[in-house]
């Protein structure tokens, strides 16, 4: 390393080596300590072979404001719809809104919600609310569930899967059906 | 009187340096589950390396802060921040491209944080 002093290297590598001691130190009792693995952690709350119908027996008291958004996969999205139990809102702008949404999704971005606050008494308060956005990579969806939360709503979900899985679900059914047809 | 001048410049600037780091060690710090989920959005890195990321790299900004400040170890703290901010610049910079939308992951870590975008862009051109 000659374009390098060698005194600074030393230095970072001492440095470094006590920011992981630290660091691996702490997170043995912190709170929120990380789970060091090669996969990540489940996403889902709620355990996924749960139908729908029985998450409110899975710690989901609706007589107490939960204090984060529980995530729900695909199938639990699809049965609180088809029992009529859920709104869903797409939390992206406007435009995007436009350009595709999930069937039924009313359009809820933050940033609207931040221009006028009461546009949340426009939404009914015996329903389950389901947050969505493009995908598992894009957060708009859980900003939106909290401020919900926040608000006042209690059973305010987060669809991770998003516009995405949503389209790979529908893409599915499209094909079993196809299938099926043709038998 | 000149040379004088550029050192209280120098150190002042090294002071300022420091406390952003520090600040944003600190929030990370608070919460490294949130930090890893942030970090875990660039998609840029297998779940392992997120993790470790997550448990140290606060702990990394903190301490240079510190050795900034009290000057011992300086050249070794400016240098693992100059690689650190020059990580920070091509992390962003993809997540720009690739039109993420996920939270910077810079200074505070929960859903409400500030967005990735052309202003943390230039921040992290600053600190560089």
């Amino acid at each position: 390393m000659k374009f390098l002093p060698r005194k600074p290297v030393v230095e970072a590598i001492f440095i470094i080596i006590l920011a992981a001691v630290l660091g691996f130190g702490s997170n043995l009792f912190h709170p929120h300590k990380v789970k060091i693995s090669f996969s990540r952690p489940p996403i889902e709350f709620v355990d996924d072979n749960i139908p729908a119908q029985s998450l409110l027996d899975v710690g989901i008291n609706i007589t107490e404001p939960t204090e984060e958004p529980i995530l729900l996969i695909t199938n639990q999205v699809v049965t609180l719809l088809k029992m009529n139990q859920a709104v869903l809102l797409d939390a992206r702008s406007e435009k995007e809104y436009r350009k595709e949404h999930m069937p039924g999704a009313r359009n809820l971005s933050h940033n609207v919600l931040l221009k006028n606050k009461n546009i949340t008494e426009t939404l009914p308060k015996d329903k389950w609310l389901i947050c969505y956005c493009d995908g598992p990579g894009c957060d708009k969806a859980e900003i939106l569930a909290y401020e919900l939360i926040v608000a006042g709503y209690q059973r305010v979900y987060v669809y991770r899967g998003g516009l995405e899985e949503w389209k790979n679900w529908s893409n599915s059914q499209t094909e079993t059906e196809a299938q099926t047809d043709a038998k | 009187m000149q040379n004088k001048k550029w050192d209280y410049f120098i150190t002042i600037l090294r002071w300022l340096v420091a406390a952003t780091f520090i600040f944003a060690g600190a929030g990370k710090i608070l919460n490294p589950t949130q930090f890893a989920v942030d970090i875990d959005n660039y998609r840029m890195l297998p779940y392992l390396l997120v993790a470790i990321m997550a448990v140290v790299l606060p702990w990394l900004e903190l301490l240079c802060g510190l050795f900034l400040i009290f000057g011992k170890w300086k050249n070794g703290a400016a240098l693992i921040l100059l690689l650190l901010s020059f990580i920070f610049l091509i992390a962003i910079s993809t997540a720009i491209v690739r039109e993420l939308d996920i939270s910077c992951g810079c200074f505070a870590v929960s859903p409400e944080a500030i967005k990735i975008g052309y202003t943390r862009l230039v921040e992290d051109f600053i600190n560089l």
